[in-house]
């Protein structure tokens, strides 16, 4: 169990291809953070430099308080579960699990009741002494946790652990590892680009774009207050609307030339309006912010899916609606916007805006006339 | 009616196929056979009537001359085996452990001018024994290793075949395995014994067959090294035999010579068929 610090963390390669621009970041003891973001982003990175596996260019990465930049892996007191578990195949799951601990000299009764305890948490001790190539995917797996856990180390490092299982034993495996971890109370650090994965097993998540953190927070915080467009696009199944928008006195000229009427405008430029599937709601014609030309129309048993264009252009829409609603392919749907939740994201930095309407603490409040 | 003509057909198929395996393994198990049973008749009958198809009488005969010793062999058969199965053994084990450990590095270490010392290593395979056998012939006998196990083993060693194979072995195994090892707190000596030295167990396998024919079969390297007979191997004794036939003066010994052939066979035979599994998943597949 540890504090973990990064105080401007970066990495460069040899080739000059900058991999991580300074991140800072502080993790609390027992805490389970996710790292997320698309691949490429330079997630791995930054966690292979957190266990050392990779180098430090420059920053401090702090472990309880010690500074543990130059370390080998194994002196940092860290555990690691590989995307491809990494499981030595040549032994058994008792020795796959008892071999960190053998390279520490731990006396071999010790290693022996510390490889069963953690074996009986896991489910494993009937599978003790098979090998890893006689596995499921899902056994494999427990044997990549057992590994980390017997050690008790201060740190948990995840690399995408469960990308290699299938979807239903993922979603099994992802609640273990969340129940495992609150058991034990360990620190945890988590990097995958399943946005599902990140939102429901973080404490805390950190959104990483290019090398750059773009937000860090509780996944509800950041579901719902994304600090720029790509946290509103990256976060959320099916993945927020965006409108681009011509501000106007009245309030937002949509290209289709629909009008959303707001009050208190203060500003007239182009800007990203960003709206969640399930923040618009069927209207009727005269109430509606703008109107939708339905495509396509998918049954998800508790609701509905509506699939289509904003009417005359080819801006994508998708819409989560009631299942009572009557929706047919190729209609005309008019649209309603729940006001207290849109998103207003500036059209070339990407960074959310809230002080587009006279009104103090708009959007909450800004009020359709 | 059509039945009977696709079950001719498939026996016409059947038969032709067979007839090209029998034939390709008549063409190769032929001059074996001919040694073996031209090995049991006597020198006479052999001068007389040409190579044998047919078992003889002078097996027994032969044999023992072969093994117990005789005036035309300089040293007894068992000791050109033994001193042939050293070489052998001496060969593979060594080249297995040389190039292993050389590929480790090459794979595992980044050190300047990594790359280039590969392609080095690896020209060398373009450059036969025989290419380099003076200066090494003259090395060998400044370090006064002739007639010496030593001197005909260590120069043979490094191999460029080896180290190649090891090498593409190596760069197929997961990085991760590495990484999970180096936070289990294995170092690079760790890690070399307790992961990788039993993931490539097969690799060594077919690797040590290879070498092991080949050092077995080495002639020109011990016929310069040695002088003493002690020191023979059994392709040397071999050479012997016919060496009387152009001397002249006496009866070839022919049913000796191909006795001796017989027996050269056995143990690279022997090597093969007991190794035969491994070799194949070694080459094939691998435990990853």
């Amino acid at each position: 169990m540890a504090q973990v610090s990064f105080h401007q963390l970066a990495k460069t390669y040899d080739n000059g291809f900058q991999a991580i621009h300074g991140i800072d970041l502080e993790i609390n003891d027992g805490e389970f953070v996710v790292i997320v973001g698309p691949s490429g982003c330079g997630k791995s990175t930054l966690l292979r430099m957190v266990a050392g596996l990779e180098e430090i260019t420059s920053g401090k990465l702090l472990i309880d308080e010690t500074f543990v930049n130059e370390r080998e892996p194994a002196e940092r007191d860290i555990a690691m579960v590989f995307q491809n578990y990494a499981l030595y195949p040549h032994m058994t799951v008792f020795n796959n699990m008892a071999y960190g601990l053998k390279n520490r000299k731990v006396p071999k009764d010790k290693i022996a009741s510390k490889v069963q305890q953690a074996a009986e948490v896991l489910q494993l001790t009937h599978l003790l002494d098979r090998k890893p190539g006689q596995l499921s995917g899902g056994q494999r797996q427990r044997v990549a946790m057992g590994r980390a856990i017997v050690r008790d180390p201060k740190l948990f490092l995840f690399d995408e652990p469960l990308s290699n299982l299938d979807a239903k034993l993922r979603g099994q495996m992802r609640i273990e590892i969340k129940k495992l971890q609150r058991q034990l109370g360990t620190t945890a650090l988590y990097v995958t680009h399943d946005q599902i994965e990140a939102m429901t097993l973080a404490d805390r998540l950190v959104v990483m774009d290019n090398g750059h953190p773009e937000q860090t927070g509780t996944p509800e915080e950041l579901y719902s207050r994304p600090a720029t467009r790509f946290v509103a696009g990256f976060l959320g199944t099916p993945s927020i609307n965006f409108l681009d928008v011509q501000l106007t006195a009245t309030g937002a000229q949509l290209s289709n030339g629909e009008h959303i009427k707001i009050a208190g405008v203060s500003d007239s430029r182009t800007i990203t309006l960003g709206l969640r599937a399930e923040d618009l709601t069927c209207s009727t014609p005269a109430q509606a912010d703008f109107t939708m030309s339905v495509e396509l129309v998918e049954q998800l048993g508790s609701e509905l899916q509506a699939v289509g264009v904003l009417q005359g252009t080819t801006e994508k829409l998708i819409v989560k609606l009631n299942k009572s609603e009557h929706l047919e392919e190729g209609m005309t749907l008019p649209l309603k916007i729940n006001r207290n939740h849109w998103h207003w994201f500036d059209a070339d930095t990407g960074q959310r805006v809230d002080s587009l309407f006279t009104t103090q603490n708009a959007p909450q409040q800004a009020i359709a006339v | 009616m059509q039945v009977k003509t696709v079950i001719n057909k498939k026996r016409l198929q059947a038969l032709f196929r067979h007839s090209v395996l029998i034939s390709g393994a008549l063409f190769l198990v032929m001059p074996l056979w001919i040694a073996l049973m031209s090995s049991t008749h006597s020198p006479e009958a052999l001068f007389r009537e040409g190579l044998q198809f047919l078992p003889g009488s002078y097996g027994y005969e032969t044999y023992s001359q072969i093994l117990m010793g005789s005036d035309l062999l300089s040293a007894p058969a068992w000791r050109m085996l033994l001193n042939s199965l050293i070489l052998g053994l001496g060969f593979a084990i060594g080249k297995v452990i040389i190039s292993m450990i050389a590929a480790y590095a090459l794979v595992y270490f980044r050190f300047p001018l990594a790359v280039p010392l590969f392609w080095m290593i690896f020209m060398t395979l373009l450059l036969p024994l025989e290419v380099r056998i003076i200066p090494s012939y003259e090395v060998v006998a400044k370090l006064n290793l002739l007639n010496s196990y030593t001197g005909l083993i260590v120069p043979l060693i490094a191999s460029a075949t080896g180290t190649f194979f090891f090498r593409q072995f190596y760069r197929s195994v997961p990085a991760e395995l590495l990484e999970a090892a180096r936070i289990d707190g294995a170092g690079p000596l760790r890690f070399f014994i307790d992961i990788l030295i039993p993931l490539s167990t097969t690799m060594m396998a077919a690797i040590f067959i290879i070498m092991f024919v080949a050092g077995w079969n080495q002639y020109l390297w011990p016929l310069l090294m040695t002088t003493d007979p002690e020191y023979y191997s059994i392709v040397i004794g071999i050479r012997q035999v016919f060496q009387t036939l152009n001397e002249g003066g006496t009866l070839p010994q022919f049913n000796i010579a191909f006795g001796l052939t017989v027996l050269a066979t056995i143990p690279p035979v022997l090597v093969v068929v007991i190794f035969q599994k491994m070799f194949v998943k070694g080459l094939v597949e691998t435990e990853k």
